[in-house]
């Protein structure tokens, strides 16, 4: 059974798209990094690989969805806690980010999203693992 | 650093993409996410969730309106297999409980094998077999 995931995103500028996710706290594998695509590390075992739209394209005959205007998934990081949530998301606005929505807040579950360089949704969330518990 | 990663996507009959998914083997998530809006999977070993959401429901998060699949992909995501059997079998399971192979099982640059296929609403999923000892020295 599968024991990696990758999830593979168009970005318009690679260069920029790069630096956005160091920025924010991620590392680049240069194993699976060129100039048409890019491994950004999310955990040991996930990965999000930032492919320029002319290699997207070499996967999919449609068209590029344009993320500013429709969504096709959010994709949603947890951490361990609340302060995290926070520094992730204001860093990503600091790096050209727009948060997406007021932040939610369930007391045992919190969490914040942005829109990134091309319009793909984050949600960095917090949740308390007593809270679900209960 | 990050615990987990979940992915939510839009789907639009909840009880009908429950049973796909199911098809394939992903493991249902009987602790949490589910409802009659919403189905929750595990992918793999490493626990990272699936969430299905009606489509309602998943607007409701973006404050964005939904891609057409049929017309544009955001995304696509990939999931590895442990040998180029299984890739075969995944192709197989795909199609039988109705979603599209885009792409057949076949090698890539020698070391990857894969193929790819759409789920019932169109998203993309791309299964992989990565024989590392094949790989290109850079």
């Amino acid at each position: 059974m599968a024991t990696k995931i990758f999830v593979n995103l168009p970005v318009k500028d690679l260069d920029k798209s790069m630096e956005f996710f160091t920025k924010i706290g991620f590392t680049i594998n240069p194993q699976f990094t060129d100039e048409t695509a890019a491994c950004v590390v999310i955990t040991e075992d996930i990965y999000a690989m930032i492919l320029t739209h002319t290699k997207f394209k070499e996967f999919t005959p449609k068209e590029i969805a344009d993320a500013t205007k429709t969504s096709e998934v959010l994709t949603c990081l947890s951490f361990d806690s609340k302060v995290k949530v926070n520094e992730l998301v204001d860093t990503a606005v600091q790096a050209g980010a727009t948060e997406t929505r007021d932040p939610m807040d369930y007391g045992f579950m919190f969490g914040r999203s942005f829109n990134d360089l091309d319009g793909h949704i984050w949600e960095v969330i917090w949740m308390d693992p007593d809270g679900i518990n209960k | 650093m990050t615990k987990e990663i979940w992915i939510n996507l839009p789907v639009k009959d909840v009880n009908k993409s429950k049973e796909f998914f199911s098809s394939l083997g992903f493991r249902l998530n009987t602790q949490m996410g589910n409802s009659g809006d919403s189905a929750s999977f595990f992918i793999g070993e490493k626990n990272v969730v699936l969430m299905l959401f009606s489509e309602i429901m998943f607007k409701g998060f973006t404050a964005n309106e939904l891609s057409d699949t049929k017309k544009g992909s955001e995304v696509l995501f990939s999931f590895d297999a442990e040998s180029t059997e299984e890739v075969d079998e995944m192709a197989k399971k795909a199609v039988e409980a109705g979603g599209i192979l885009f792409s057949e099982p076949a090698f890539n640059q020698g070391w990857m094998y894969g193929c790819a296929f759409a789920d019932l609403d169109g998203h993309r999923w791309n299964v992989l077999y990565m024989d590392f000892s094949k790989m290109p020295k850079q």
